[in-house]
């Protein structure tokens, strides 16, 4: 059994807040696509795995990392703007049925868009440098640490500040926060709701695929990062109750490293820790942490 | 469900058909597969059959979506694989008391089942279908990274990524060499009946109408004083147990198990198979789950990117039937015209 030292857990604590960030982006998504739209999008990892594929491409023409980041902040949620509509077709249903149709067709969707993603780029994975100007390590003091991943950490800070401005200080972000509290009143209110739908889904999917991007250095790039990335994500939003962004990003974080710390002891249990925290919150707080919006 | 009875005379075709539905779906199941000898291919379709016609208790008769029901169809096959190998059968037993197996199989299917109920049906609707996906995944990575109790039968308790290779068939009393592809086929079919008498007992009983009852306006029924919550985790459980045991049959068909029998996709493609044949009727998931299977290996002959070809399908379906499925649709355009046959 390896020693375990300071640095052991500090280096983990540090590796559990970059999952933890990728989670947080992917699953504030998902909680206000859930919160608003009532659809439990189980498209939105392989929307994840599509950004990280969009930055490969964009990297194999010419570009760089940089250069990628917008590119498919934007594409992934052009994507977004086509697949938006479709989900429309289940809004007229009582909510029980909605939520059951929108996840299967959400599903049958990810299931197509992996198996597109096999054919055009091949089954194996692509390996995926981090950007030169990033790729060292930075001596904190007890060890040493590659500074990609602080990056990938500072950039999840930002983007999540950024959707917390949106939020709480755009008129659109109003709207969204009265739609997650009540859709019905927002449109007795005359204002045309399928818009913001529109929007946050966009945004919600965008988010994610520049998640992806981030974490292609990280994991590389492969088919099955979008599922593999997907469950989690969803324990993320049940743990933090769904609907509520603060919830997915303090969820996100936690989620991050309990599934990063136990590894310091027994690497095994890394993969099952996370669901045995989610039946234990299950137990503990059933209405998520931050409560769940009841519909 | 079926056609409801039309004037005076019995002569309908649609009316016999109702009342005995087993029994026709036995007598076409003894004699359709020698018209096209696929035996393992008609063996699959029996147990998913089997699993999704389970799922469908759950789904289509009380309401509730399970996204990862490949929990229980794994507990059945992986415990029953590590029960019929030899350095697991705990306590031994003699050879032909091998199909003892098959009860703990299902019973532990059963265990996780009241374990995941009473878990998650804590949280409503879409919320538990992805805490049922979260316990699938739960139970994969425990089976698949081989995390268990190391010590007590050795270090490579369930195979770990290779899975249990070689599960062999118990033989029938004295009988030990019994299994050819028709034999094993008709040995399931025998099984697959008497689960799906059982299974259609408890459909078509009052508690099932309860069931129904729940799925169509749950409020309501509370209101008429029920326990909703027991209710619906018996459905549960009975779902899990049924799908147990499918999947114990089904490690004993290929001889094999592995963690693979948790995973998401099964979970998916049991959802897929109910939806194509109709959430709405018992039997349209077998419907489902012979369409399933065959387009499955049908379209697999062209192209290694069958999945792109079945989600598509799946999506169109989902939108344009939302929850209707081919049983349904024949019925609704051949029971008509069956009504006019006097």
């Amino acid at each position: 059994m390896v020693e375990v030292t300071l640095s052991h857990i500090l280096v983990q604590l540090l590796n559990g807040l970059v999952l933890g960030m990728l989670l947080a982006l992917i699953a504030m998504g998902l909680s206000l696509i859930f919160g608003l739209l009532d659809i439990a999008n189980f498209a939105h990892g392989v929307f994840y795995a599509l950004g990280a594929y969009v930055g490969y491409q964009v990297i194999v023409l010419g570009g760089n990392y940089w250069i990628a980041l917008p590119v498919v902040g934007i594409v992934v949620a052009a994507l977004g703007l086509v697949v938006e509509p479709l989900n429309r077709r289940f809004y007229g249903e009582d909510p029980a049925k909605r939520g059951l149709f929108t996840l299967i067709f959400a599903f049958a969707l990810s299931l197509a868009l992996e198996e597109s993603i096999r054919w055009t780029w091949g089954a194996l994975g692509k390996k995926f440098s981090p950007p030169a100007l990033l790729d060292f390590v930075i001596d904190l003091g007890f060890f040493i640490y590659p500074a990609y991943r602080l990056f990938v950490i500072l950039l999840g800070a930002i983007l999540t500040i950024a959707v917390w401005l949106f939020l709480k200080k755009t008129q659109v972000g109003l709207i969204i926060r009265a739609g997650l509290q009540n859709r019905e009143m927002v449109q007795v209110l005359g204002i045309d709701i399928s818009k913001v739908y529109t929007l946050t889904y966009i945004l919600g999917v965008g988010i994610a695929g520049v998640a992806g991007l981030a974490a292609a250095p990280l994991v590389g790039v492969y088919p099955a990062m979008g599922v593999e990335i997907q469950v989690p994500s969803f324990v993320v939003v049940v743990v933090g109750g769904m609907g509520s962004f603060l919830g997915s990003v303090v969820s996100g974080i936690i989620i991050g490293e309990v599934a990063t710390l136990p590894v310091i002891w027994e690497p095994r249990v890394s993969q099952v820790a996370i669901y045995v925290f989610m039946a234990i919150m299950l137990i503990a707080k059933p209405g998520g942490l931050f409560g769940e919006l009841e519909r | 469900m079926m056609s409801e009875n039309s004037g005076t005379k019995p002569s309908s075709i649609g009316q016999a058909l109702s009342k005995h539905p087993v029994l026709i779906l036995l007598i076409v199941l003894i004699i359709v597969p020698w018209i096209f000898q696929i035996w393992p291919i008609w063996t699959d379709i029996l147990l998913f059959g089997l699993f999704a016609m389970a799922f469908n208790i759950l789904l289509g008769q009380t309401g509730i979506l399970s996204f990862g029901h490949a929990t229980f169809f794994g507990l059945g096959g992986y415990i029953t694989a590590m029960f019929l190998m030899e350095p697991y059968a705990i306590p031994r037993v003699p050879r032909w008391m091998g199909w003892i197996g098959i009860i703990v199989g299902v019973l532990a299917a059963t265990a996780g089942a009241i374990m995941v109920g009473a878990l998650g049906l804590r949280r409503r609707g879409t919320y538990f279908a992805l805490i049922t996906l979260a316990f699938s995944q739960m139970f994969y990575f425990l089976f698949f990274t081989n995390f268990m109790i190391p010590t007590v039968t050795g270090p490579n308790f369930t195979g770990g990524d290779d899975g249990i290779i070689g599960v062999p068939t118990p033989p029938i009393l004295t009988w030990v060499y019994w299994r050819t592809p028709i034999t094993w086929y008709y040995f399931v079919l025998l099984v697959f009946i008497s689960a799906i008498y059982v299974l259609r007992s408890i459909s078509t009983s009052p508690a099932g109408e309860v069931l129904k009852a729940i799925r169509d306006n749950e409020q309501r029924v509370k209101l008429l004083g029920y326990n909703t919550d027991k209710f619906k985790l018996i459905s549960f459980i009975i779902s899990g147990l049924f799908s147990g045991l499918a999947g114990s049959l089904y490690t004993i068909n290929i001889r094999f198990a592995h963690a693979a029998f948790f995973s998401y996709l099964l979970s998916g493609e049991v959802v897929i198979m109910t939806l194509f044949g109709g959430m709405g009727t018992f039997f349209g998931p077998f419907i489902g789950a012979i369409v399933y299977i065959l387009l499955k290996d049908l379209v697999s002959m062209f192209t290694m990117h069958w999945m792109i070809i079945v989600g598509a399908i799946v999506m169109v379906m989902t939108w344009l039937y939302r929850g209707k499925g081919l049983l349904e649709i024949i019925q609704e355009a051949v029971v008509p015209k069956l009504r006019r046959i006097r």
